[in-house]
């Protein structure tokens, strides 16, 4: 699931200087799980700026609307009437779903509300955490399912390194070593021995190294 | 016009009705959390104008109501039940009336007349002259009331309690003709040709019930009835020193603690029943006990004996059993177990029976016992046109069972006089939610009952001034706090749920679930607490409580103080 993060009221107010309709267009999917983006947190987002205006005197309408999913052209259709109600748009979706709203609504301005941070999921209640980085080569197979690509600061394949201190990784007391993990969980699954192996050098082609990324599925592309 | 006279119940998406047990035990259907949640969030106004909506006597119940919406509480498996009547009794002492919406036009021709201005009478007059009809109810005592008027002893319902209420009936256009006695003043059938369409019998039972022993008729025997009318017309009555009244119910009661009062010093009540037999409310038992009443249980009377024509004493037979096999009154002695007690004054509290002198009419039938026939489901006894409903037509019982009986007449009238048939007229009751799970009773904080403030026991026997104070604001907000809002709780919009299972994990009762993808409470657990309505990030659950006005929905209260 994709995670993000909203942008502070200010942040996004600064941008809002001379509109007087403001649509706030949430996004009812991934953003939504993760309370950056979903029904609530865009509701909550309207009202905020509604304060922050009436807290500077400013006149400013707000309408919100929220739909299934933000990146998906069909789902965004329903937004019509708000935009073209609005001066400028603030979507709190993931950085696909501004991206697919300010090209269906050109020429009005789509702005991001959130900060779309990563690949995760909720570790425990309020915490998501990064899981998966989309390398387009996975090795979870080779790492007993504990992904060293996203989880080590260094994304080494051949860990841990020296910054690994009791479990946890050098650059914050907060991250566990992913490598260290990786070797409990190889201990656990009977696999220690496959640490001894050396990885190859990795084909980062496959991840953004070789460019923006696309997958094509012949038998369903009409 | 208003939607429904009695109160109407919820259902959920699946149409299953949600009715609390509350709701579902009260006659007439008041919509208890309606008003509790209200009193919670000091709508008291509100709270009032939810209780006349279904019961123009709303001081009234919350005095003398028995409650049994209390006795089905679902907090009782928690703790104790909700202090249900004295919250509604605090909505009705302090909530403001909305006149407006009680304002109603006379748009019907047919004129109605009620015979006897009681609980069931007054309240059919009231819905009658909601639904547009003019209506005279015609009272033989100087003041409207009925027995709650000449029964109640005035500690427990004062006299200006009662004409608040009789005077919001007035209000709507009832005409109370008081000191006008059906059968002596104007007779049944002078009614008709005075052009009332229907009538409607509502005289209650006013009549004691005697025994049939020796020595009744000696000075000092008097029955309860006669006494407890005297008392609350404030008359002098002197009830002796020493006095046995002989009865357990209500009346009793009633009897005893009335005449403890007025300076009788050694009260005795002596009844047929044991302790646990008695038909007298518990609490009232336990009030006749403070107030250093003697409660004397299994024991008949036998005679009354007499002296120079006066009482002076009375014997009892002990008791066998009260009831037979088949759980039906018929009690047995040991003739010779005999207890004889001095006294100086005796008064029968023993029941009562209807005054039928009045109907000389012999299309209104009675059945073999001397009582009135009425049909059950529409309330028409056997003469066309003519009603019955309350006491006088199903035998004793509570207040609000008389007033849910005359709010039922009304609508039967109603369709009477509209030319519907009402031979098939039915009043179905809802079923209400289930217990409370094992589960979720352990999970729900314990949170005791408020107690009702009482004026102290050395000053309480001096005075007939009302005996409970009330509550205060602060205790009934805290008292309706208590309610566990039953079957009203958390409702998944499964269209918007993006199953993200936060409603499971902040739910302090365990009760979300995923089912066929989405979540789900069940309204037999949920506690109405709004966390996962206030947590969802989809805005998908709603908690029926609030659908009106939900707190869950004002997102400005949520970003205060982060902008």
């Amino acid at each position: 699931m994709i995670i993000a993060s909203q942008k502070s009221v200010r942040e996004i107010a600064d941008n809002l200087t001379k509109h007087k309709r403001i649509s706030v267009a949430g996004c009812g999917t991934c953003v939504a799980v993760c309370f950056a983006g979903g029904e609530r947190e865009s509701e909550i987002l309207a009202s905020a700026l509604r304060m922050f205006f009436k807290l500077k005197s400013r006149k400013v309408e707000i309408r919100q609307q929220t739909v299934k999913r933000q990146c998906e052209w069909e789902f965004i259709e329903e937004l019509k009437e708000n935009i073209d109600w609005a001066d400028i748009v603030v979507s709190t979706a993931c950085g696909i779903g501004v991206q697919a709203v300010q090209k269906k609504y050109l020429p009005k301005r789509v702005l991001p509300g959130l900060n779309t941070s990563f690949m995760g999921m909720p570790t425990s209640p309020g915490v998501w955490k990064e899981r998966c980085l989309g390398c387009g080569d996975c090795v979870l197979d080779e790492t007993g399912g504990i992904c060293p690509i996203a989880r080590c600061a260094k994304n080494l394949l051949n860990g841990p390194c020296g910054g690994s201190q009791n479990g946890k990784c050098e650059i914050s007391k907060d991250i566990d070593c992913a490598w260290q993990e990786i070797y409990d969980r190889l201990k656990v699954l009977g696999l220690l021995d496959s640490m001894n192996e050396i990885a190859l050098p990795k084909n980062w082609s496959t991840s953004r190294d070789g460019g923006p990324r696309r997958i094509v599925r012949e038998d369903v592309n009409t | 016009m208003r939607k429904s006279l009695l109160g109407s119940v919820k259902q959920n998406n699946d149409n299953e009705t949600l009715t609390p047990p509350c709701q579902g035990a009260c006659p007439i259907l008041t919509p208890v959390q309606r008003y509790i949640s209200a009193i919670a969030e000091e709508r008291v106004d509100d709270a009032l104008a939810i209780n006349l909506e279904v019961n123009p006597f709303p001081s009234i119940c919350g005095r003398i109501c028995c409650h049994p919406c209390e006795d089905r509480c679902r907090r009782i498996k928690v703790d104790e039940a909700l202090s249900i009547a004295s919250l509604k009794r605090f909505a009705a002492d302090n909530g403001r009336v909305r006149t407006e919406k009680q304002k109603t036009v006379k748009s019907k021709k047919h004129k109605i007349a009620v015979i006897g201005a009681g609980p069931a009478g007054l309240a059919a007059a009231n819905d009658l002259a909601l639904l547009g009809y003019p209506v005279t109810v015609f009272e033989k005592m100087p003041e409207a009331g009925g027995m709650l008027r000449v029964g109640v002893p005035k500690y427990r319902l004062p006299k200006d309690v009662i004409q608040k209420e009789v005077k919001r009936i007035k209000s709507l256009g009832v005409e109370i003709k008081t000191n006008v006695e059906v059968g002596k003043d104007i007779k049944i059938n002078d009614l008709k040709k005075e052009g009332y369409k229907a009538i409607l019998i509502g005289v209650g039972l006013a009549l004691s019930r005697s025994l049939p022993i020796e020595g009744v008729e000696l000075k000092g025997v008097h029955l309860a009835l006669p006494f407890l009318k005297a008392v609350n017309f404030d008359e002098k009555v002197k009830p002796g020193k020493k006095l046995i009244v002989i009865g357990g119910g209500n009346v009793a009661v009633d009897v005893a603690r009335s005449a403890r009062r007025l300076g009788a010093k050694d009260i005795k009540m002596i009844c047929l029943e044991s302790k646990d037999e008695m038909p007298a409310h518990c609490w009232e038992v336990e009030e006749t006990l403070e107030e250093k009443v003697e409660i004397v249980n299994s024991l008949g009377p036998k005679r009354i004996i007499g002296k120079d024509g006066k009482v002076s004493g009375i014997e009892f037979m002990a008791v066998k059993s009260v009831f037979d096999d088949f759980g039906r009154f018929n009690p047995t002695f040991y003739k010779n177990k005999i207890t004889k007690f001095e006294c100086d004054t005796v008064i029968i509290a023993i029941g009562q029976m209807a005054d039928l002198s009045f109907l000389n009419d012999p299309e209104i039938k009675l059945n073999e016992r001397g009582q009135l026939i009425v049909n059950k489901n529409n309330f028409s006894t056997t003469k066309n046109g003519v009603f019955a409903c309350g006491e006088v037509a199903s035998g004793p019982g509570i207040a609000v069972e008389a007033i849910a009986a005359g709010k039922k007449t009304a609508i039967s009238i109603d369709k009477y006089l509209r030319g519907e048939d009402i031979s098939c007229l039915k009043f179905e009751r809802p079923d209400s939610i289930s217990e409370l799970p094992e589960k979720t009773t352990e999970l729900v904080k314990k949170y005791s009952r408020q107690k009702m403030p009482k004026i102290p026991i050395k000053e309480r026997l001096k005075t007939f001034s009302e005996l409970e104070i009330g509550f205060d604001k602060k205790i009934a907000v805290r008292e309706a706090l208590r309610c566990m809002s039953c079957g009203a709780g958390a409702e998944v919009n499964s269209d918007k749920c993006i199953a993200c299972l936060t409603c499971v994990r902040v739910c302090p009762y365990e009760v979300p679930e995923i089912k066929d993808g989405f979540a789900y409470m069940d309204a037999e657990e949920c506690q109405a607490c709004g966390i996962c309505a206030s947590e969802c990030p989809a805005s998908a659950i709603e908690i029926r409580h609030y659908k009106e006005s939900s707190p869950f929905c004002d997102k400005e209260l949520l970003v205060k103080g982060r902008v």
